[in-house]
């Protein structure tokens, strides 16, 4: 058992400053960059933008909401940082699985970057693109490097790389979340069901199962996409489509194992329910499987929604995989699909990261030992 | 007198056998339990006392059933066939389990506070601010001194001893009229077990609650219980008081278990075992099932079973004590 790790750096005069900064110093990355992320450009939207919000704020535009919503967080950051630098720590605190996930250094920089590009695809569009869409749309020239004016650069239809990437930056992740939670939601609870009730719809089930993993998924989705027209929650709900039954079986697994369990006996001469059991009992236990497998779903849904634009297949609207295609070959314009392939990549990893921390965080041969 | 509030008549239950198959594992156990009674069930490894109590509720495991013919009478309302619904009614509410291993007994994911509130709401509609009193209450009751901080740790953070008291609250919870203990302090420590064992004996007298407590340990079960049934080989072969029972056993198998106790005092011989154990119910020889043990064995044995013998209340299957005309030597 390791001891209460040192719970803050720097003190109450970094914080009021740089929140975020003493937790960051003491190793909690995670907390210290959520507070520090959204200071830091709060700090920059003000200093950058300040006539765009000073016209802006109050009023009931996009604008306005979203420069109130990264005030208010930067605000709540602040608060929060200067309690935790002046509250000493909690002996025994850090116990629970999660705070032991969000403590993990290489799961909180996986949860920096995720938290990273979801506030910039959410705040993103509204605060760093100017209000007429149509005033970068056409620039003097195609392919211009990264500048000033266009932070990177313009493409070959002369419009801005950095607008599109924002845009696609919402699209891309909305798809992977989608689909990969969708997959998850049907893989948990086809699987928990049938490896926890057995008999034959444990069969029936798992033979659906066998059947969709024998299916080439990446053909399967071609035909689809080249049969339908895609919009990005179709899309989505495809990539779920073939996603299931990988989550289905690594579920299955699990439930079949926990259904053998003494506590699951016990509950049933306690006169539970076995549904009961199910979603109360069996699903807490499986949790750790379930998170890795959800997290590792998304960052295939991913790949997946890329993969298909590369191949002229994704959707026509703006998205990270359709700006690599456009982008070609990496040089001599790598600007084009470098910054969309570069943040795919982040997220992916990132993703990986976090599932890697709860999966040694619920391992089950981890927790013989308390 | 009010009729019994458990009466087992003949009741069978047939395992799978490893060629294909059943054997009866019990094989026409009969037994009651009177309201705020407290019965023993001893028997060496293998003698189907698990089975015995798992069949009540109908908990056995898959491929292993109640045999055609038997009865189990709660409050004269019969069990065996009843449709699943009435039995998780009686599961918990009327019939609660307490099992050998509290650490696997327990839900390691949720909080053991959870766990009995579970029970309140499923069995007696507590929720809320009721359901936690309640809670606090019942882990107070089985000793456990900071009921607050219990019922908010996962089982984990308890120690074996606390765990059980823990699932003892849980088998509370429900307020049932019998409780059914299958060996419940084998896996703890033995400055525990007695501890245990005074809780079950203060539960039932505070409560009223009947108690069905199987052990191997025929000292287990006389401090504890009024009245106890020793099992051989899926049958009951004696029975009686405690007292009775411990004082002048009848049965070879009873005499043989007592002597294998080991002793604080007197000479310090080695324990006498009973040479060899039960063997596996596809096995079983004809006649009385103990004959190939027994040691004052005699030739009728081996062909028939034994015939009850012994006056009411305490008596035992055993030709040894058998004359003809009846009654007992
Ligand atoms: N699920 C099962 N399948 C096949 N045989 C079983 C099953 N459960 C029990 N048996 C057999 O039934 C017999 C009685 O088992 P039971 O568990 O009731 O014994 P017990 O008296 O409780 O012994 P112990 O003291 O070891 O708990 C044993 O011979 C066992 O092998
Ligand atoms: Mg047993």
């Amino acid at each position: 058992m390791q001891s209460v790790a040192r719970h803050q750096r720097g003190g109450v005069g970094l914080s009021v400053f740089l929140p975020g900064a003493p937790q960051i110093l003491a190793g909690r990355v995670a907390e210290g960059l959520l507070a520090l992320m959204p200071w830091l450009s709060a700090i920059l939207l003000l200093v950058l933008r300040a006539d765009l919000v000073s016209s802006q704020l109050g009023e009931g535009s996009t604008v306005g909401r979203a420069s109130m919503a990264l005030l208010a967080a930067a605000g709540l950051a602040w608060a929060w940082s200067l309690r935790d630098v002046s509250t000493p720590p909690e002996a025994g605190a850090g116990q629970g699985a999660w705070v032991r996930i969000v403590r993990d250094p290489w799961a909180g920089i996986g949860l920096a970057i995720l938290l990273f590009f979801a506030g910039l695809s959410l705040l993103g569009p509204p605060l760093l693109l100017p209000e007429d869409p149509g005033r970068t749309q056409t620039t003097e020239e195609g392919f211009l490097p990264p500048s000033m004016d266009h932070p990177m650069g313009t493409d070959n239809a002369k419009s801005d790389v950095f607008e599109r990437f924002l845009d696609g930056a919402r699209v891309t992740l909305g798809i992977g979340l989608l689909a990969g939670l969708g997959g998850a939601l049907i893989g948990v609870t086809l699987g928990a069901w049938a490896g926890f009730t057995g008999g034959w719809v444990d069969r029936v089930v798992m033979r659906c199962v066998d059947f969709f993993i024998a299916l080439p998924k990446l053909v399967l989705l071609i035909a689809l996409a080249a049969l339908y027209d895609l919009g990005p929650v179709t899309l989505a709900l495809f990539i779920a489509f073939v996603q299931w039954p990988a989550l289905a079986r690594i579920v299955r697994a699990e439930a079949v194992a926990l259904a053998q369990r003494e506590f699951v006996h016990a509950l049933r001469a306690f006169g539970v329910s076995e549904r009961r059991i199910l979603f109360r009992h069996v699903l807490p236990n499986a949790q750790g499987v379930i998170l890795v497998g959800t997290a590792l779903a998304v960052a295939n849904a991913l790949l997946i929604e890329a993969g298909l634009s590369f191949l002229g297949l994704g959707l026509d609207s703006a998205s990270w995989g359709r700006l690599i295609k456009d982008g070609g070959a990496l040089f001599p314009h790598w600007w084009v699909g470098g910054f969309a392939g570069m943040s795919l990549v982040l997220v992916v990893v990132a993703l990986n990261l976090v599932a890697d921390a709860v999966r040694d965080v619920f391992d089950p041969r981890a927790d013989v030992t308390v | 007198m009010r009729s019994p509030l458990l009466e087992i008549r003949n009741l069978g239950v047939e395992v799978p056998v490893p060629g294909g198959g059943a054997a009866a594992a019990v094989d026409g156990v009969d037994l009651s339990v009177a309201h705020g009674e407290r019965v023993g069930l001893v028997g060496e490894s293998g003698a189907g006392k698990s089975l015995t109590t798992l069949a009540l509720p109908n908990l056995l495991p898959p491929g292993v059933r109640i045999r055609p013919g038997s009865s189990v009478r709660l409050d004269g309302r019969e069990l065996v066939g009843a449709p699943t619904r009435d039995l998780r009614a009686v599961r918990g509410k009327r019939v609660a389990l307490v099992f050998q291993d509290p650490t696997h007994a327990l839900n390691p994911a949720l909080t053991v506070g959870s766990q009995i509130r579970e029970v309140l709401l499923v069995h007696r509609g507590l929720r809320g601010g009721e359901a936690r009193a309640e809670t606090l209450r019942l882990l107070s009751e089985v000793g456990l001194p900071d009921p607050a901080r219990t019922a908010a740790d996962p089982p984990h953070r308890l120690s074996g001893g606390m765990r059980q008291r823990a699932c003892i609250a849980l088998a509370l919870a429900g307020e049932p009229d019998l409780l059914v203990a299958d060996e419940p302090t084998t896996a703890l420590d033995v400055t525990v077990q007695a501890r245990i064992l005074d809780l079950l004996v203060h539960l039932s007298e505070a409560r009223g609650l009947a108690l069905l407590l199987v052990s191997h340990d025929l000292a287990v079960v006389s401090r504890t219980c009024h009245r106890v049934a020793v099992m051989y080989a899926g049958r009951v072969v004696e029975k009686g008081p405690v007292k009775a029972v411990l004082e002048r056993p009848l049965h070879p198998y009873t005499r043989a278990l007592l002597a294998a106790r080991p002793r604080l005092t007197g000479p310090r011989t080695l324990p006498a075992p009973i040479a060899g154990s039960i063997p596996a119910p596809s096995a079983w020889p004809t006649g009385c099932r103990f004959h190939p043990r027994c040691p004052d064995a005699l030739d009728r044995c081996r062909r028939e079973a034994p015939p009850w013998v012994g006056l009411s209340p305490h008596r035992a299957t055993c030709w040894l004590h058998w004359e003809p005309g009846g009654g007992a030597s």
